[in-house]
């Protein structure tokens, strides 16, 4: 008797916990989270943390992205580059500027009332710049004669280059519509004007090159700050 | 579900992350050294004959080789019928001295013979990689022996430019007779 007296009061409980639970379900499904659209736009802080802190660096890049569909965003970067290569017997400068036209997919599902991104993305980017050799030796398999080192500057202008970029990263907001950022990107060159009896070492937006390779690598850490243009309902 | 699409991302992300960390290192490993394979600038290659038998290599007793305005030496008291010597590339001639029966320090007996031969040549630098640089090819190579006013005992009989384009050391390029 006092046995299913316990088990008919443990029952009632669950059941009630199961009320309860089930009524905040439905009362959470009846809020109607608004989510913000609009254009987000920031900067790149590695490329200004590394001009400080690096003498051969100096960049700069403005980013932005405007939310078109649901998880769907278009995105650009703008920047400005000076990088310096210094292998052991060759040491070159490339300086210019260049420009990243894409789109990303936010493939985070966000808890109600948070938006935050998990994206994936692709950019077309396009560079013009110049390429300085600065200094080389000339190699020899005789160490015979002192080593032939040449000084420059020798520098070619109006180099262009062109790649297809992938990336992937994350944008967390961190206060209200100010968001932090971090993101790599693997890059595959297309197109590329060399100078003449010499290479690219490095392509202002693309990074350092590598011989017999089309790839490249990068990465990001960006703070940003979303101007809401709209909201709209989240499904 | 949520939870369910959160690890797939993950996974992806974790597979792309991958593929980058692979890329540095292989991208890292293959451009920091110029591997031997990849042809430098090339050495000047000389084949000794003799001169009565033309066609029958001969190598020079004990030659040393030295250029005239380096102290150090290249070559000391070698027996070889085929020697490579390098060219400056900084400037377009080098000029060698060939020490036949050079002297060892104790000898003072050995009746030694210097030859001097100025090389000439035009250069052509070449851009090979980040690795290796630059080098330089040598062209329309020419030499010219001591004038005899200066030099009356010569062992060098004939000297003979086989190849005037040096791009690599497969080739002899000079050949000396004596």
């Amino acid at each position: 008797m006092k046995q299913t007296l316990i088990s008919l009061y443990t029952i009632s409980i669950f059941s009630l916990f199961n009320f309860w639970s089930v009524n905040s379900q439905t009362n959470l499904d009846t809020i109607q989270y608004k989510e913000k659209y609009g254009l987000r736009l920031g900067i790149d802080l590695s490329k200004p943390l590394k001009t400080l802190l690096q003498d051969d660096y100096r960049g700069l890049e403005i980013i932005g992205d405007y939310r078109v569909y649901k998880d769907y965003y278009l995105a650009a970067e703008i920047g400005n580059e000076e990088l310096a290569i210094t292998e052991q017997n060759i040491g070159a400068t490339a300086k210019g500027s260049y420009i990243k036209l894409g789109a990303d997919y936010n493939a985070y599902n966000n808890w109600a009332g948070m938006e935050n991104v998990i994206f994936v993305g692709m950019r077309y980017a396009f560079s013009t710049f110049s390429q300085t050799l600065e200094e080389y030796t000339v190699s020899g398999s005789s160490q015979y004669f002192p080593p032939n080192i040449i000084e420059g500057p020798f520098e070619t202008k109006g180099l262009t280059a062109s790649w297809i970029e992938l990336v992937a990263g994350l944008k967390v907001e961190i206060l209200n519509n100010v968001y932090l950022g971090a993101n790599v990107q693997l890059k595959r060159r297309i197109t590329q004007t060399t100078p003449s009896n010499f290479d690219n070492l490095a392509i202002p937006g693309f990074n350092r090159t590598y011989d017999e390779s089309l790839f490249g690598v990068g990465y990001s850490y960006t703070i940003s700050y979303l101007i809401p243009l709209y909201k709209k309902a989240k499904d | 579900m949520l939870r369910k699409k959160i690890k797939k991302f993950d996974l992806k992300i974790l597979g792309v992350g991958l593929i980058f960390l692979a890329l540095i290192n292989f991208s890292c490993q293959r451009d920091d050294i110029c591997p031997d394979s990849t042809p430098i600038t090339p050495l000047l290659r000389i084949s000794f004959f003799d001169f009565e038998n033309p066609e029958v290599p001969k190598p020079p007793t004990n030659l040393r080789v030295k250029a005239a305005d380096m102290d150090s030496i290249f070559l000391n008291r070698v027996n070889l019928s085929e020697i490579n010597i390098p060219l400056k590339t900084d400037v377009d001639f080098t000029e060698y001295e060939f020490i036949l029966n050079a002297r060892t320090i104790t000898d003072s007996v050995s009746n030694s013979n210097t030859d001097k031969i100025r090389f000439t040549y035009a250069r052509s630098e070449i851009y090979i990689n980040r690795a290796c640089s630059y080098k330089v090819n040598y062209i329309d190579l020419r030499i010219a022996p001591q004038p005899m006013e200066e030099d009356t005992d010569r062992w060098i009989k004939n000297i003979v430019v086989e190849e005037e384009n040096i791009e690599n050391e497969t080739n002899t390029h000079i050949l000396i007779y004596h």
